[in-house]
């Protein structure tokens, strides 16, 4: 039943962390006090037992340490920091707690960096990934990913970003700088560019950052629409793919399988969504979800509701992903010509996107026409190797149905 | 106007077998309910609980602390606090709450309250602490939680206090089981619940060392769980 010592130390991170930022003054030493601290506990714990409350004496050790170097840096530079001050020894109260790990989401978050480096930053520091692990994550090497950490910590540095939880009229773009890490963290989860075509692993990450924004921001509703949409997507992660690691499409992946515990924790979180008020879209993203995790089959899927959903989605996020995915709606409600003509008008935006062409290959077969043409153009695009299969598998049967009907 | 408790006594292995479409239809019917007794101002306080799988229960006997799994098989999942005249509004209240099969719907007059509805609206978890006694038969039992509440009373940690509620006797409530009412058993060999408090606390690991310390195990037991923010 105990987790290991380093499943401690990941799921304290943010919060120790977050505390010694504000002593310090910066991320890259309080990274490397955690670090000590972190050390400290493997050489302690294994032989006087791990603590009852591992994140306290966590905390406790590295800010001893933290104000170590603090009051030594003082005593060198003959100025007193700002933010060090005595009191930072009494323990912190829990709105301290909470406020410390919001401050250091959002400063991991912020927009003044890449979202790249935004990602990079938040695996490593807010879920305690090493840098190794970020490289395997981001299907990156270490140097590059290491190189780019400590630009993005300088970047910080450099604009004397403020450590702090922004305030409210700031908070809907940063909140969604914060969101839209976790959706590409899910999304790299969901449909990998390379290797392995779903990581449960990155899902479960994505699950884990999201499930803290919502603890830390309990009635902002996007944060629960998109807990609910990575539980949904979590759900169904392991039958998306067979023995051979090529893709399953949603009609034929084995529904008995769908996870119902992360169904329901999903479904939950969705209802706060709404009675939060959200029409945001990953809330919306997550009522179409919810749909689909829902239906016992392809046919007897709410495609109504998704389309309303969908229609509302587009209202307010003029992608054109968004325009294809309604198109998929539309078709199952009114047919595939009239999925098509929603096709129509995003061709050109969307001709070099593999998934695009797969969908039109899918529309046109419903519609009795050829879909070799879309077929062999996602060929031409797709670059994860499970995809590739799954789409030469579907070139190959339409080619001989055209044969045998020659 | 008398307020009641209404606790959701779920079977969670059961539970588990619902279908996701029975699963939804139950959660939507539940927020629906939950929404017309808001409307209607009679609805004080409600939450959902978080499954026991995930909840301990705490006791100590002769000195020794014991902390186990929250029991699956009788698990309160959720709770309405509402105000009713009397008798047949409760059980009309109680009677409209779509249920599964097996669900126990047990309503009991609150004898003192003093909860916020913004629990959940806090930062951070907040763990829902059931107060469990048990005893030969219900005078004694109500020994038991008098004696709890004499010696607890000031016992909460300030900052993270959250609110609680003291139930009477189960004698004085009704239990729905099977779709039949019924008057409020007493279950002998049982640790029958007579009261729900909330703290904000940063782990289950957390709640325990706490719980530990206190007069609730000695006398009694606490069931921890986290409250499910839905």
């Amino acid at each position: 039943m105990r987790e290991s010592l380093e499943g401690v130390f990941r799921r304290e991170k943010v919060r120790v962390v977050g505390a010694l930022v504000r002593i310090v003054g910066s991320l890259d030493a309080a990274e490397e006090v955690f670090q000590e601290a972190a050390l400290a506990a493997l050489d302690e714990w294994p032989s006087r037992g791990v603590p009852a409350n591992p994140g306290a004496w966590l905390t406790t050790t590295a800010k001893n340490r933290a104000l170590d170097i603090a009051r030594h840096r003082r005593v060198v530079l003959e100025k007193t920091p700002l933010l060090v001050s005595d009191s930072s020894v009494e323990p912190d109260t829990l709105r301290t707690i909470h406020d410390d790990a919001l401050r250091l989401i959002f400063t991991c978050c912020h927009p003044l960096l890449s979202l790249e480096s935004r990602v990079a930053l938040t695996l490593k520091v807010v879920l305690g990934m090493s840098t190794d692990e970020v490289a395997r994550a981001l299907l990156s090497t270490e140097k590059t990913v290491g190189q780019r950490l400590a630009r993005a910590k300088k970047t910080l540095e450099d604009s004397g970003v403020p450590y702090e939880v922004p305030e409210q009229k700031e908070l809907p773009e940063r909140l969604d700088a914060v969101l839209a890490v976790v959706y590409l963290v899910l999304n790299e989860g969901h449909t990998a560019r390379e290797g392995d075509l779903v990581r449960v692993e990155l899902q479960a990450e994505a699950l884990r950052l999201a499930r803290e924004v919502c603890e830390l921001m309990p009635i902002e509703p996007e944060p629960f629409g998109l807990f609910a949409l990575v539980a949904f997507s979590l759900a169904r992660a392991e039958t998306r793919t067979d023995e051979a690691g090529d893709l399953v499409p949603l009609a034929d992946q084995d529904r008995a399988r769908w996870d119902r515990r992360l169904i329901k924790e999903g479904l939950v979180a969705l209802s706060r969504a709404r009675r939060l008020g959200g029409g945001g879209s990953y809330t919306l993203q997550a009522e179409i979800a919810a749909c689909h995790v829902t239906a016992p089959d392809l046919e007897r899927t709410d495609w109504a509701r998704i389309a309303a959903a969908y229609d509302a989605l587009a209202a307010i996020d003029h992608s054109p992903v968004v325009a294809m995915n309604r198109a998929v709606a539309v078709s199952r409600v009114a047919g595939a010509e009239q999925g098509l003509a929603v096709l129509a008008p995003i061709a050109d935006a969307l001709d070099r996107y593999h998934h695009f062409h797969a969908v039109r290959a899918d529309l046109l077969a419903r519609a009795g026409k050829s879909p070799i043409a879309s077929l062999e153009r996602a060929l031409a695009l797709v670059t994860n190797e499970h995809e590739r299969r799954w789409l030469v598998g579907r070139l190959v049967a339409a080619r001989e149905k055209e044969a045998a009907h020659m | 106007m008398p307020e009641l408790m209404v606790l959701v006594v779920s079977n969670e292995a059961r539970d588990e077998e619902l279908t996701p479409a029975q699963t939804r239809d139950l959660l939507e019917g539940h927020a629906s309910w939950e929404r017309e007794l808001r409307d209607a101002s009679v609805l004080v306080d409600a939450e959902r609980l978080r499954p026991a799988s995930e909840g301990r229960r705490v006791r100590a006997r002769a000195g020794e602390v014991e902390v186990e799994r929250a029991p699956a098989e009788e698990a309160l999942s959720a709770y309405a606090i509402v105000r009713a005249e009397g008798w047949e509004q409760a059980q009309e209240v109680a009677r409209r709450l779509p249920t599964p099969p097996g669900t126990v719907v047990e309503v009991r007059p609150v004898m003192k309250r003093h909860t916020r509805p913004d629990k959940t609206s806090q930062p951070g978890r907040v763990f829902a602490f059931g107060v469990l006694g048990s005893a030969p038969n219900e005078e004694a039992w109500i020994e038991v939680m008098d004696r709890i509440d004499a010696r607890t009373r000031n016992g909460f940690p300030g900052e993270r206090w959250l609110g609680g509620v003291r139930l009477e006797a189960p004698r004085s409530g009704r239990r729905r089981e099977h779709g039949a009412l019924f008057d409020g058993p007493f279950l002998e060999s049982k640790e029958v619940i007579g009261g729900l408090f909330f703290l904000r606390m940063q782990s289950i690991d957390e709640a325990v060392a706490w719980a530990a310390t206190t007069p609730f195990v000695e006398e009694g037991a606490l069931e921890i769980r986290e409250v499910w923010r839905s």
